[in-house]
């Protein structure tokens, strides 16, 4: 990896350098601040070590006015300087320093935080990787648009709303709700196991296609299972593995694929439901036109209890003016976005309630037979969870 | 009994141990360090002279300030001390007070240079 080596003194500066070498790294030297940046517009440095106290423009300056890029990517800013005291920390993370290195440095402690850097922005990589693998999967419906940046958002609401909410305080911390954004639009990965037949049919369904596009809970699933095996550490893989295999499943125990039935369904895939159930009314797909906000609002209501969690509808309503903000700010990206039409409903109301809302290209079918054989573990659960069982809904 | 406080041991012009570390134990990296410290310290410190003639306090901080960091870094503690004194002084603009620390701040660098002719690295260390 490069790193930008920003430092006024020579001596310190094939120190730096030095060190750097031995560690691996690629190194280039700016005298000061100015070069910096011209170095910096290259794109090719994700990892800054600079000097605090330079002519002309500081490392403070520099880290204000990486900041202010638009920059492809994350640059990571470690600042070393003689400067020290809690005062001259809080200035330097302040300003943008991802970290603070007091002189004389040692080459170990410089090692240690520069791989704290590389595991910051590995991070980076893992996020794109993931919305890419989403997008990948949306990319054959062209009904889409912006749907996944859309869910992101109404899920983040969702579960910030639910953070502060008694049952949920154990379960939803500020760590849940970044995965939640960032695992929500892998709900639907599953669908790259359907064939276009059925994905990409713009009428009604029906029964026997309807099962093969249930599938796609299960595919999503079990492919994310697969991946929580090789990697059980990693959470983020956990909650993508139950966002898609629940968010189909219905509050009162009638969803697909494993007949869940109220808190059974961990809190993620009961927050996924709602969301895209919200975002299938409010736009436009090609088996109806969008809807509008209060018409949605109507038909989750009367799903409330039903298909969707009260508790989650509840902190909907208490953050529907932000879902209308969302709604608006990435209709442009819609290549469908237009003008709600509530007039022009291409299905009744009543296959939206009962039916699962959220399979995008699909008109629901009243069938909501669970599909699942296999025992899964969600991680919001403790014992292997299996299909319903006869035992009424509680 | 009577207890004496233990006196502070006055800090070395080098310590080379502490370079060498800090050079990745590359005796022939450390060599070209001290050379290229000795003429930038030099040279820092004919303009620290300069500035102070000219009582040009924000020049004597960031001077005094780059060899604290310098000296720091090359492993040289009396010189960064003494820096250190001359920056605080400079940043309170005490500027009348500089001159005996720039005195003493010259007297520790005529023993680093001496200490630095000497030097014998670790046996041991790479080459």
């Amino acid at each position: 990896m490069h790193v930008l080596v920003v430092e006024d003194d020579e001596v310190t500066a094939d120190i730096l350098e030095n060190a750097l070498h031995e560690f691996g790294y690629d190194v280039t030297k700016a005298n000061d601040g100015r070069e910096a940046i011209e170095a910096i517009r290259t794109g090719k440095y994700r990892l800054v070590v600079s000097d605090w106290e330079m002519p002309e423009i500081s490392g403070i300056e520099l880290c204000r006015q990486i900041r202010q890029r638009c920059s492809s990517g994350y640059i990571y800013v470690i600042l070393v300087t003689s400067y020290s005291g809690t005062q001259n920390v809080v200035e330097a993370l302040s300003a943008g320093a991802d970290d603070f290195i007091a002189k004389p440095f040692h080459p170990e402690e410089l090692r240690v935080r520069l791989r704290a850097g590389e595991r910051i922005l590995s991070l980076e990589s893992r996020d794109l990787m993931i919305f890419s693998l989403a997008r990948l999967a949306e990319s054959r419906d062209p009904d889409t648009g912006a749907h996944l940046e859309r869910m992101q958002e109404y899920c983040r609401l969702l579960a910030d709303q639910l953070s502060g909410h008694e049952r949920f305080r154990d379960t939803i911390d500020g760590e849940y709700v970044q995965l939640l954004h960032l695992t929500s639009p892998l709900h639907d990965i599953g669908k790259v196991g359907i064939p276009d037949s059925v994905l990409l049919k713009p009428g009604r369904l029906n029964q026997e296609e309807f099962e093969i596009m249930k599938r796609h809970t299960v595919i999503g699933g079990e492919t994310l299972d697969a991946a929580v095996r090789a990697h059980p550490e990693a959470r983020f893989l956990q909650m993508a593995r139950d966002v898609a295999w629940t968010h189909h499943e219905r509050f009162d125990g009638s969803g697909y694929p494993l007949g869940l039935c109220g808190r059974e369904i961990p809190v993620c895939g009961r927050i996924v439901a709602l969301a895209d159930a919200y975002d299938a009314l409010t736009t436009q797909r090609v088996y109806k036109p969008a809807f509008s906000h209060e018409k949605a609002k109507k038909i989750i209501l009367e799903g409330t209890g039903t298909q969707f969690d009260p508790d989650v509808v509840e902190a909907f309503l208490q953050r529907e003016h932000d879902f209308v903000t969302v709604s608006r700010r990435f209709a442009e990206q819609d290549a469908y976005a237009l003008e709600p039409d509530d007039s022009k409903a291409g299905i009744r109301e009543r296959d939206l309630v009962q039916g699962p809302l959220a399979t995008a290209g699909v008109t629901l079918c009243e069938n909501t037979t669970p599909l699942a054989t296999a025992a899964v573990t969600l991680c919001e659960n403790t014992t292997p969870l299996t299909p319903a069982s006869s035992t009424p809904c509680p | 009994m009577h207890h004496e406080q233990p006196i502070e041991e006055a800090p070395r012009p080098l310590n080379p141990d502490e370079l060498l570390a800090r050079c990745m134990g590359n005796i022939e990296f450390a060599e070209r360090v001290l050379t290229k410290f000795q003429q930038c310290f030099g040279e820092d410190l004919a303009q620290l002279e300069q500035e102070l003639f000219s009582e040009n306090v924000e020049e004597i901080a960031r001077v005094a300030h780059r060899l604290k960091g310098a000296s720091a870094n090359a492993a040289a503690p009396a010189l960064r001390e003494q820096a250190a004194d001359i920056e605080d002084l400079a940043r309170a603009r005490k500027i009348t007070e500089i001159p005996p620390h720039l005195e003493q701040l010259q007297g520790a660098w005529s023993q680093f240079v001496e200490e630095a002719a000497s030097i014998e690295w670790l046996e041991g260390a790479d080459s």
